[in-house]
């Protein structure tokens, strides 16, 4: 069910303005501190993104995947500036976002929105589908003639009835509260949506359909994508590039149909391998199933941060950590022994 | 906020105790709005040829040491003791909110130092605070007002505070700020209406005990001056007759006795009702 355009979007011509970046992460760092005093510094830290770098673009769909715990959505909300890194580079339009001020992150607001993963909270409970809808439009300052308009235009966008404008979210079915939720971040026609996890607390079914959704959106808009997701069928259904991330260190990264197709990490193997299959299994792609649980973020292993899971792990893995290094095809990995 | 026949209000009307209450208060109100068209008295006519007597036809709730007719001086003196209530829990409001929502809102050093600060005022018993700004103040219900409302601002602030801690991390607020709503929408059109609902049902029991702390005042001669009709002063002026003429004590007793119930009945029903998932022990 989940790879009604996975097909499709293989044979697609990729164009060059395509290709142009509208959005690049570079060296992204975020850490928390974890003994918070009352004065002094904190002492310890948990590094819940480390040096993460990728690009995004135009018309795409970056997905990026992990474990929970891997900081997938710590990289979802820095790049929202609901966080502000450590450190790094968030580049936007020619210019770094990762620093500036609550005053000048208006501007970035506009062009960059998101999509949280529960539509049980993401919206205010006291407030109309109109008022939600209408709320990015007065933030932003649309003329006020142009609101009902682009209310029924976002409505029917994500395939609601227009009856519906004066109910409160608690009326509305899971699904339904998601359609809003996106009709809420399309409503000032951002460049960029990060959309975090928008279908995993979500029925099978439902999911679906939000995934159908949002495929056709970006085809109508041509609206650049972030995707958040741990579902690998998910994310093979609807991404361009996948970033695998592992304790917030980059495992793995590439476009989808390279990283599907040969994954070279363990990690990203393990991963693709757990993905339910219909039919019987051929010896050579067995089920590779982990040991072990997530280490903690707060004390990672040494050296490479997979390597207390990994099979392949052998001395050198505990003393230095891989770089990323990618080939002609975009395809990046960090690993010493990829396959 | 509620929409008719909402199941709110449904619940509310379930609850017996509470559903009579708001209709004893709501009469209550009523009549000492109307209190002119009800009565012909002048509650501060003396007939010193009458004192002290005891129900009867023509004073159904007998008359004071000065000849008063009591339920005259009731029906005045609900209107004294009801707007020193409501008064004092809107004065109170009125600052602690703010204080409240910005202090849980920006968090930090900031909230830090206004908590500490809210410590310190909450180390003073509420009635001594209002007895000591009674006493700066001087009487009168203006005064008493102020000084009441202002002994509930401590508990007040936390109560907002609370509220505002407790939606700050939905997934709502973060939402409002990834569209780039400023701080100050966030918390007037997301942060206040989600917080509102404890803080009427607080508020409508803060009232019986601001009702209470302004009777007390009054019975301690401190509040509304003399002549005027308030019910701790009624009280007050009744204890020296405890023995000889006990009605001129109980009848205003009783009626701050039944209206504090009553408000906090329909606190306690207000809370249900808002939150079904609290649930009765």
């Amino acid at each position: 069910m989940n790879h009604i355009s996975s097909q499709e979007k293989g044979f697609r011509v990729v164009t060059d303005e395509e290709m142009r970046e509208v959005l690049r992460v570079e060296g992204l760092t975020k850490h928390f501190a974890i003994d918070k005093r009352l004065f002094g510094q904190p002492r310890k830290w948990v590094q819940a993104v480390d040096n993460v770098t990728f690009g995004v673009r135009g018309r795409g769909t970056l997905a990026i995947v992990g474990e929970s715990g891997s900081g997938k959505t710590t990289v979802g909300r820095t790049i929202a500036r609901l966080l502000k890194p450590s450190s790094g580079r968030i580049l936007f339009d020619g210019n770094d976002i990762a620093q500036i001020d609550e005053r000048s992150l208006r501007g970035v607001r506009k062009e960059i929105q998101m999509v949280f993963q529960n539509p049980n909270a993401s919206l205010n409970p006291r407030m109309t589908v109109r008022q939600l809808l209408c709320e990015p439009l007065i933030v932003h300052q649309w003329p006020k003639e142009e609101h009902r308009p682009r209310i029924e235009e976002l409505l029917e966008t994500v395939g609601l009835p227009h009856s519906y404008v004066d109910r409160y979210p608690h009326e509305f079915s899971g699904g339904q509260r998601q359609r809003i939720a996106i009709a809420r971040a399309l409503a000032i026609r951002p460049k960029v949506i990060i959309f975090d996890e928008p279908v995993s607390a979500l029925d099978v079914s439902v999911q679906a359909q939000i995934i159908q959704l949002l495929d056709r959106i970006q085809a109508d808009t041509g609206l650049a994508s972030i995707f958040i997701s741990h579902d690998l069928s998910v994310v093979r259904a609807i991404s361009d590039d996948v970033v695998v991330l592992y304790l917030g260190k980059v495992m793995e990264a590439g476009p989808s149909r390279e990283l599907f197709g040969s994954p070279r990490h363990p990690y990203t193997q393990a991963l693709i391998s757990a993905v339910p299959k219909m039919h019987k299994r051929k010896s050579q792609d067995a089920r590779i199933v982990l040991k072990g649980d997530l280490p903690s973020p707060a004390n990672p292993p040494s050296g490479c941060r997979f390597r207390t899971r990994c099979w392949k792990a052998q001395d050198i893995c505990a003393t230095k950590a891989p770089e990323l290094e990618g080939d002609a095809k975009r395809h990046f990995v960090a690993c010493h022994f990829p396959n | 906020m509620i929409a008719e026949n909402s199941p709110a209000i449904e619940r509310f009307k379930a609850n017996k105790a509470s559903a009579i209450s708001l209709v004893y208060l709501l009469v209550l109100t009523t009549m000492a709005l109307l209190a002119p068209s009800i009565t012909s008295g002048d509650p501060n006519q003396l007939d010193l040829g009458q004192v002290l007597e005891g129900f009867s036809g023509e004073h159904i709730f007998g008359t004071d040491h000065l000849g008063r007719d009591i339920a005259t001086r009731i029906l005045y003196g609900t209107r004294l003791s009801l707007l020193s209530g409501v008064g004092a829990v809107c004065f109170g409001l009125a600052i602690a909110l703010p204080i409240g929502l910005f202090s849980g809102f920006v968090g930090g050093v900031t909230d830090t130092i206004v908590q500490r600060f809210v410590d310190a005022l909450f180390a003073f018993p509420a009635f001594l605070m209002a007895l000591a700004l009674v006493a700066v103040l001087g009487a009168g219900l203006t005064n008493v007002i102020v000084a009441v409302g202002a002994s509930t601002v401590p508990p007040m602030i936390r109560l907002v505070r609370s509220g505002v801690l407790s939606v700050k991390s939905e997934d709502y607020i973060e939402n409002a700020r990834s569209v780039g709503c400023s701080s100050s929408r966030i918390i007037i059109r997301h942060i206040l209406p989600n917080t509102l609902g404890p803080i009427i049902v607080q508020a409508t029991v803060y009232i019986g005990a601001t009702i209470i702390a302004a009777a007390g005042l009054g019975f301690l001669g401190l509040g509304v001056q003399p002549p005027a009709a308030e019910w701790g002063a009624m009280l007050g002026e009744g204890r020296d007759y405890i023995f000889t003429a006990p009605h001129v004590l109980t009848v205003p007793g009783l009626f701050i006795f039944v209206t504090v119930l009553a408000f906090n009945y329909v606190g306690d029903g207000l809370r249900d009702a808002l939150d079904p998932k609290t649930t009765k022990q």
